[in-house]
């Protein structure tokens, strides 16, 4: 079985092709490093993975079950088993660290948001938010709100809510980008020591070389919407790697193209 | 230290404007000149408007404060008819506010539908809303309560909606990732990112609403318009002073009170 599978996906935005034919599987427990240049469709087909964003053409399989094929609530069972880590870590400001973590469990329990609202949650659920909380050493900030803290303790928060929601698979999307390299440094860290010490699958997409190569298991590289490099570890090097970041004007419009990020929106419209 | 291109043009000091300007403008002036002539503004007039207005004073000084009981519990009521109407308002206007919010709503035309019947409850003036609610449940306060309720909602659910689609769409969809149905992320993410804002628009309308409940008054709809349009009638303007006198003071309490708040609140 496996726990990701693209099939010749494509994704346009009006005219801008983003994801031209993708092809790749994830076996389960495996740690994919995605790399690419900003604008080649990284986070786009991380948002295609779990269905936040609709694809144009092709598939994705997640734990062999088409997203394309399932009903409303399939993939909302789907979505269940796919934790995700964003770049700017989308807490809810203005709600307590704690709220922001036990919101995790809201796709696994019975009623939805309400048993996941602090004064309404189980014991069991309320225990095992703190235990996160703590797996990610912010126990001691669980009543704060989520703004007070800084950019690194709440992507650590983020990762806290990923653990509550039990996932099997781990989509993390630029999750040190918007971070200082010391605090993006010790994120990474914690975010592959939890996955891996759970076995879960992870897909991570990266922007700084260097750290990239001591994490993952195997290497996915993005040129213009295609997979250029796909690699186990001990074939890549810097030198190889580079090459994704050379050339990077489009082959098919010398428009400039908007980030990632930014693109989603586009797409609700 | 910019260097002048060949190629570039200065701007003229005053650009011609276009035809569209001018239509908007001679338009305005037709129709300011129009109103002020059909207005019969004369010097005249005016100087013997002054002199009512002397006589108005003269005869309310100093105001009479013998009736100042019944005239605090129609305050009371008026403070009431507003606090009632806003809150049932306000606790109307989120789900219509949801209705007309392009990231909330189920789909274009309900959008659509309820963008209109908001408008609609805003178009139509609070006063006329009780006039005709005077009409359907008869003399005081629930009448005025009912305008009240219409009239925020005009108002609270447009705002709230403005809000509701200029939040950040990450804490959404944060919580879309696990696997969350739509409630539960309006309900967790959509609402509480926009709280702030909703309680300060909400603590607005009340002050919006103590103004117009005193008014509605004037049409029947219950508070202590009732009273000063009674005294006035009765051309009794020294209580009349200090009816104006009690609204003063209790308006200015409200929004003090009110604005201090709104300062902890955001």
């Amino acid at each position: 079985m496996a726990a990701v599978q693209v099939a010749s996906l494509h994704k346009r935005f009006k005219d801008i092709h983003v994801l031209r034919g993708l092809d790749f599987t994830v076996q389960p427990g495996e740690g994919v490093v995605l790399l690419g240049a900003n604008g080649c469709g990284k986070s786009t087909m991380m948002r295609c993975l779990n269905g936040l964003t609709p694809i144009s053409g092709g598939h994705t399989y997640i734990n062999d079950r088409c997203l394309q094929n399932a009903s409303r609530k399939e993939v909302r069972q789907l979505r269940r088993k796919v934790g995700v880590v964003f770049q700017k870590f989308n807490l809810v400001n203005n709600l307590s660290v704690y709220q922001n973590v036990l919101y995790g469990a809201i796709g696994r329990s019975p009623w939805g948001l309400l048993s996941t609202m602090s004064p309404l949650a189980s014991a069991e659920e309320r225990d095992k938010a703190m235990a996160c909380l703590e797996r990610v050493s912010l126990a001691d900030k669980a009543n704060q709100r989520a703004e007070e803290l800084s950019g690194g303790q709440q992507q650590r928060v983020a990762i806290a809510r990923m653990l509550m929601q039990e996932p099997e698979i781990v989509l993390a999307d630029e999750p040190i980008a918007s971070l200082d390299p010391k605090s993006g440094r010790e994120v990474m860290e914690l975010l592959w020591d939890v996955v891996r010490e759970r076995g879960l699958t992870v897909i991570c997409t990266l922007h700084q070389l260097d750290i990239a190569l001591e994490y993952g298991d195997r290497f996915l590289g993005m040129k213009a919407g295609m997979i250029e490099i796909d690699a186990p570890r001990k074939e890549v090097s810097k030198d190889l790697l580079n090459t994704l970041y050379q050339g990077q004007v489009r082959v098919d419009t010398l428009s400039p193209v908007a980030t990632p990020t930014t693109q989603p929106q586009a797409a609700n419209a | 230290m910019t260097s002048k291109s060949p190629t570039a043009i200065v701007p003229p000091r005053f650009a011609s404007p276009s035809i569209f300007m001018w239509v908007v403008v001679v338009g305005f002036a037709a129709f300011f000149i129009q109103g002020f002539m059909s207005a019969e503004v004369s010097g005249e007039r005016l100087i013997q408007g002054a002199g009512n207005m002397g006589t108005f004073f003269a005869q309310s000084f100093p105001p009479d404060f013998t009736r100042l009981e019944p005239i605090l519990w129609a305050m009371l009521e008026t403070l009431n008819m507003a606090v009632v109407g806003v809150t049932f308002g306000v606790i109307l206007s989120i789900p219509f506010a949801l209705l007309c919010s392009s990231n909330t709503a189920p789909n274009a035309a309900v959008r659509w539908v309820s963008r209109m019947v908001v408008a609609t409850f805003r178009t139509i003036p609070d006063l006329i809303w009780a006039l005709i609610f005077v009409v359907a449940v008869g003399l005081g306060p629930l009448a005025g309560i009912l305008a009240i309720i219409m009239d925020t909602i005009g108002f609270c659910a447009r705002f709230f909606s403005e809000r509701i689609e200029e939040i950040r769409p990450g804490p959404s969809e944060a919580l879309t990732a696990t696997g969350a149905g739509r409630m539960s992320v309006i309900m967790g993410a959509i609402l509480p990112e926009s709280m702030a804002s909703i309680t300060a628009t909400s603590l607005y309308s009340v002050e919006k609403a103590i103004r117009s409940a005193v008014v509605l008054g004037l049409v029947g709809a219950g508070g202590i318009g009732v009273e000063l349009s009674t005294s006035m009638r009765m051309f009794r303007y020294d209580q009349a002073l200090t009816i104006i006198l009690v609204i003063l003071v209790v308006v200015i309490a409200v929004e003090q009170v009110s604005s201090a708040i709104r300062k902890r609140v955001i």
